[in-house]
């Protein structure tokens, strides 16, 4: 795929595969095009050049069943967390015919996400009345309610404290483990990406290109200790290397 | 919370400051009644003339709120199609302008060409004024829709009119409320101008006919009745809109 936005062009001749249920990560310098590759791959923008084909069907407009998170936790501050959390069933298909219906059911299945991520008895708290980490958490949520086969994160752990960033690894990592969903990661926390991600994937300065792929070998569901062994410090290292080439390059 | 009570009564304060400079400089400058009238004539005036006072003022109140409750349905549906589309915003911002800038004192003779004197000139004046700043706050408030919202719900397969309904009118709501405090004011200047230069009613009336009375007092209570009504309108939408968009004021808590 390319994207072109200009001079020098977004993106050239990137591309990936991913299989269903594979934790795919993202990494490489600022500005090099990570998120608009997202936004390409979950059908937000057009490739000039190249396609996106999910299940054999080429994509032309946005997925629909994608779940996102970014950095900024984006939440609607007129609804209260559990409301905000509801979104996703209101507008996405198959849920948003059934809204309704449902409501009571989906009310409880999202008190129980909430309560998965160590959110209980915010549900009627509005987003601005939280944390910065326990928005993030809830945005989690929001990406997750409507069961989405796909889940595009965006630096979603970026603006957190060292403390709050580990403990919502580990919330991710007990939620990929329990149901498998493709997750597409963007990041430019290396031990982040090598923490949680079957496969880390390393973009070049602009025009980004993958330059690098990494399978990560370690067994799951991984614990944080693993960070300081010393393979796992090879594998960041190497990684680092690379971008510190695609840097100057 | 001492400095809490100073703050709620600095506005009375200055107030009360400013009605006593008022009188002092009349008493102590001996300034003639009919060039500027103390507070305490202009009080007594409005004392003597307070039928008619009350009646003209309820009457400019009626064609205020006529004049801006079409503005209001006229300015948010309008707003709301700017926001929605680039190209009707293209098309349609320039006559806006155009039409906003035309004083409107000017416009008047020509509705009562078309609808002579009575109430709708100058309710039609009240609406031509006002409903500019509110289809401006309210294609505004459409226009800063956070991007990344618009990402989330579009990759939930969300349309136009679903990221319109369930982001762009909510969020535009407390700009629409903020423009009323200020459309409100506009629409009373609006029916006042419209009165002065043609009508039969009203307060602008009332204070053109005590200027050719020579009644200078009563001129200057016609005044200070439409000061008092232009606060209290403002408080009003002011309040409502405090209560209707909660979430944005909260760090002036």
């Amino acid at each position: 795929m390319s994207y072109d936005l200009g001079d020098p062009p977004v993106l050239e001749d990137t591309s990936l595969q991913m299989s269903e249920g594979e934790f795919v990560a993202l990494v490489g310098p600022s500005g090099c095009g990570k998120s608009t590759f997202m936004k390409l791959m979950s059908g937000l923008l057009k490739a000039d050049q190249g396609s996106v084909v999910v299940a054999d069907k080429e994509v032309n407009r946005p997925l629909g069943n994608v779940g996102m998170a970014f950095q900024n936790s984006v939440m609607l501050p007129w609804r209260t967390t559990l409301n905000n959390l509801l979104l996703p069933l209101e507008i996405a298909r198959p849920h948003r015919k059934a809204f309704r219906k449902k409501r009571e059911a989906h009310v409880n299945k999202a008190i129980d996400l909430l309560s998965s991520v160590g959110l209980k008895g915010v549900a009627e708290k509005y987003p601005w009345e939280l944390s910065g980490g326990m928005r993030q958490r809830a945005s989690l949520c929001r990406a997750l309610i409507h069961e989405p086969e796909v889940l595009m994160l965006d630096e979603p752990f970026g603006a957190l404290d060292a403390f709050t960033r580990e403990e919502l690894w580990c919330v991710l990592r007990d939620l990929w483990q329990e149901r498998k969903f493709t997750v597409l990661l963007v990041t430019h926390d290396l031990i982040e990406s090598a923490f949680l991600a079957d496969r880390v994937l390393v973009m070049s300065n602009r025009p980004g290109r993958v330059i690098m792929e990494l399978k990560i070998p370690f067994e799951r569901p991984r614990n944080l200790d693993i960070r300081f062994e010393k393979e796992f410090v090879d594998i960041v290292h190497q990684l680092r290397d690379q971008i510190r080439t695609a840097r100057e390059a | 919370m001492q400095k809490r009570t100073l703050e709620r009564l600095a506005p009375w304060f200055v107030t009360v400051v400013m009605f006593l400079l008022w009188e002092i400089i009349c008493r102590l400058g001996s300034i003639p009644e009919y060039f500027l009238p103390a507070p305490t004539v202009i009080f007594d005036a409005m004392l003597t003339f307070h039928e008619a006072l009350i009646e003209d003022s309820l009457y400019t109140l009626l064609s205020t709120s006529i004049g801006f409750g079409i503005a209001v349905v006229f300015g948010l549906l309008l707003g709301l199609m700017i926001g929605w589309s680039k190209t009707i915003y293209r098309g349609l911002y320039p006559v806006m302008v155009g039409f906003n800038s035309v004083p409107k004192v000017a416009v008047v003779p020509i509705l009562v060409l078309w609808f002579g004197i009575g109430i709708v000139p100058a309710v039609l004046t009240a609406f031509l004024i006002s409903f500019f700043p509110i289809v401006v706050n309210v294609a505004t408030g459409l226009a800063t829709t956070e991007p990344e919202l618009e990402d989330v719900l579009r990759s939930l397969g969300a349309s136009k009119l679903d990221i319109m309904l369930k982001v762009g009118i909510p969020g535009a709501m407390p700009f629409f409320f903020g423009s009323l405090k200020v459309a409100i004011t506009l629409a009373f200047v609006g029916a006042v101008v419209s009165e002065t230069v043609a009508s039969n009613h009203g307060v602008g009336h009332l204070m053109l006919s005590a200027q050719a009375n020579f009644e200078v007092p009563l001129v200057f209570a016609g005044l200070l009745v439409l000061a008092f009504e232009g606060i209290v309108m403002y408080a009003i939408f002011a309040a409502i809109e405090q209560r209707t968009a909660k979430w944005a004021y909260r760090s002036h808590k």
